[in-house]
């Protein structure tokens, strides 16, 4: 690992916490409240860990973030991109239009079905033409749609094989809208499976500007300080690329923060297999580490109330936090949460002098807090005396509900029957039991744990992969997956990797049903290092 | 398609049927679902046929499902289905007419109606893929199906071990060919 400086952000829902690393050092690290506009929380915290650190900003190397900027926009519909939507694929695929079972008032958000256009053209499984490509209806529905929109989507039928009518349509888009409307190509964007992937792309042209802004802001904010390094974004499996790559792929960061938080899992506790329960103020995110990155989702991913195919970690996230409140009648708890004092635990919290009994409480009387994380700048202090009128029976009987969710969560997140290392990290990590855990081989919170996510942005190794559908029968196997690897290398550099330390992390062969030949489809997954 | 249809609900007191069961949105999710489980790992994208149904039903269409009791002996039925690779469905889904034009090819062969459509598999796409087509025909859709799960070949359905043959079949593809 490199001895150069590196900074690293992590945007939860409260906290946003940043690190400054050398090596697998923290020399700083800070947490700030989460602004409404993502972008000040983060400056605040780069301001406190060089205040902290006190180096000359100029030595950094890089900084990287996980953030929530696309996932709040899209969640929230807020500043989304108005979006042309092109399928190539008439007269086939006419049974399902696009944007199907979307809801509404993001469908209104994007847009709305004015600018909606299914044109004839795209590509069959083995290459074909289903029909060739309307290129006069193209154009004539760009003329249409001059001025109402900022962001254009294509999506042909089989372009992850065949990408030829995507960037023929994307040649006559840009010569008559111009350069300023930005183009996302679905073949860019995600697999087979169109309409997960047409709604994939259309959610990626969504939130163009929302990225562009972010970066563009931060790279300002980094500038004044006299910090020259490039800015890196952590993407869905938990691997950087670089800022400039996010602005035209800012889907691929909607589950940044997670994929952060397990990566500094891995690099803080040296597991590579295992489990990570990350621990917040309102919520718990369970994921598996699989050879160090996170297990991917093999189902569809919801995002904003719309399935999509795009890669994401395989999250399991349950309503248990520090400030979770915890429901009882006398000494029998009903239920944990899901509400959650969230920041106003010092506020409503029991041991706080508040009224209300949170998970933070129950830790409290059990004894379990015995100290305060420094990082914290609002006084999370123990004050057992507050819940000393708590009677034994109820704490004991909650301490109980808090395991068996953990272990009920572990549970489901696990794939073997043999018990796993847990680490557990987050701000909540301290306030769970940790204690003979059921499934659960040992419990690890390693040093730095309540910035876990913040460290694990700063590990600088960037992800990609590439896809392929080969025919067995006319090209040699290991032919075959060696130029689908070249492709996935090629990927991993145009994202920013040193080419030479590309190196190979899963090969997926995917056989066609019910089809003559012995066609099948080859997925690589590689990894490479941005510092030497 | 401008064909004219009989509406559903003439259908159903040309039969003297009192009891049935309107799909909405929600039915159909179920439905899925359901098709899902009973896939057991085959059967091609249940989704797809979701989605089809909700464009019917966005159409202003409606679909009705009626008991296999009830309907008389001597009607015609169909049973409308996605045929060939399920990877390919789920990247290819067909043409909005395709359902449409397969039957009435078929009435035209059998110089008879379409009265009612039943799903042949209940189990994946297909499951889905009937209401559709009952949803588009204005027609009702039988509630029983051709084995109880997904399956490979047409043959493989309780009807064929009880001498109903898939015969006559008629295939159109997205080119309305």
């Amino acid at each position: 690992m490199t001895r150069q400086l590196r900074v690293g952000f992590d945007v939860g829902g409260t906290f946003t916490d940043g690190v400054l690393m050398q090596d697998r050092e923290v020399l700083a690290k800070a947490k700030a409240l989460t602004t409404q506009d993502v972008t000040g929380g983060i400056v605040n915290a780069l301001d406190e860990v060089l205040a902290q650190s006190k180096v000359d900003p100029a030595g950094i190397a890089m900084v990287s973030l996980g953030t929530t900027h696309t996932t709040n926009a899209l969640i929230e519909r807020r500043s989304l991109n108005r979006v042309g939507v092109f399928r190539l694929g008439a007269p086939a695929t006419t049974a399902i239009p696009p944007l199907t079972g979307w809801p509404e008032d993001l469908k209104e958000a994007i847009g709305g079905h004015e600018v909606v256009h299914v044109i004839r053209g795209g590509s069959e499984y083995d290459g074909r033409d289903i029909v060739p490509l309307d290129e006069a209806a193209i154009a004539e529905a760009c003329r249409q749609m001059k001025g109402k929109v900022d962001s254009v989507a294509i999506t042909g039928v089989f372009s992850p094989i065949l990408s030829d009518h995507e960037e023929r349509a994307a040649a006559i888009v840009k010569d008559i809208l111009g350069e300023e409307v930005h183009i996302t190509l679905s073949h860019r964007i995600a697999t087979i499976s169109l309409l997960e992937r047409e709604n994939s792309t259309i959610l990626n042209a969504s939130v163009i500007t929302v990225m562009q802004k972010a970066v563009n802001s931060l790279k300002t904010a980094a500038g004044e300080r006299g910090i020259r390094a490039p800015l890196f974004i952590v993407q869905n499996d938990g691997s950087v690329m670089s800022a400039d790559y996010a602005v035209d792929y800012p889907i691929f960061t909607v589950a940044s923060g997670p994929a952060a938080s397990v990566r500094g899992s891995v690099y803080l506790s040296g597991i590579e297999d295992g489990v990570v329960v990350d621990i917040g103020g309102t919520s718990t995110d369970v994921a598996y580490i699989v050879k160090g990155f996170p297990r991917e989702s093999s189902i569809t991913v919801n995002i904003g109330g719309v399935k999509t195919n795009i890669r994401c970690p395989d999250l399991l996230s349950i309503a248990l936090g520090g400030g979770t409140i915890v429901k009882n009648q006398d000494e029998e708890v009903n239920a944990l949460g899901p509400e959650s004092v969230g920041y106003n635990l010092v506020r409503l919290g029991k041991s706080f002098g508040g009224p209300l009994l949170t998970v933070h409480d129950i830790a409290v009387a059990k004894g379990k807090l015995k100290r305060k994380l420094d990082v914290f700048k609002t006084a999370f202090a123990t004050q057992p005396d507050k819940v000393k009128a708590l009677s034994q029976e109820l704490v004991d009987n909650a301490w109980n509900a808090i395991k068996t969710t953990v272990e009920e969560a572990i549970d489901k997140m696990k794939t073997t029957a043999e018990p796993v290392p847990a680490i557990f990290i987050g701000g909540g990590a301290m306030v769970v039991p940790k204690e003979k855990l059921a499934g659960v081989s040992e419990v690890l919170s390693p040093d730095h744990f309540e910035v876990g996510g913040a460290v694990g942005t700063t590990i600088a190794e960037i992800g990609a992969y590439a896809e392929g559908v080969v025919d067995l029968e006319q090209e040699d196997r290991d032919d075959a997956i060696a130029r689908v690897t070249e492709q996935a290398k090629d990927n991993a550099q145009s994202a920013g990797a040193i080419r030479e330390t590309v190196e190979v992390m899963d090969v997926e062969e995917i056989p066609f049903t019910y089809m003559p030949g012995k066609r099948e489809k080859i997925r690589v997954r590689v990894k490479g290092k941005i510092l030497r | 398609m401008n064909q004219k249809r009989i509406d559903v609900r003439k259908i159903l007191s040309e039969w003297g049927i009192q009891q049935f069961q309107v799909i909405d949105k929600e039915a159909i999710q179920e439905i899925t679902l359901g098709a899902s489980i009973l896939a057991t790992g085959g059967g091609g994208d249940p989704e797809i046929g979701l989605l089809w149904t909700y464009k019917v039903l966005d159409e202003g269409k409606q679909i009705i499902m009626v008991d296999p009791k009830d309907v008389p002996d001597e009607i015609q039925t169909a049973s409308p289905a996605c045929l060939g690779a399920a990877l390919v469905l789920t990247e290819k889904p067909p043409s909005g007419g395709v359902l449409n034009l397969a039957m009435r090819r078929l009435e035209r062969y059998l110089e008879r109606p379409i009265q009612a459509t039943i799903p042949i598999e209940c189990g994946g796409v297909n499951s889905p893929v009937a209401y559709a087509a009952a949803g588009e025909l204005g027609v009702p859709v039988i509630d029983v199906d051709g084995m109880n799960r997904a399956f490979p070949e047409l043959q493989m359905t309780s009807w064929v071990t009880h001498g109903v043959h898939a015969s006559p079949t008629v295939s159109v593809d997205d080119r309305q060919t």
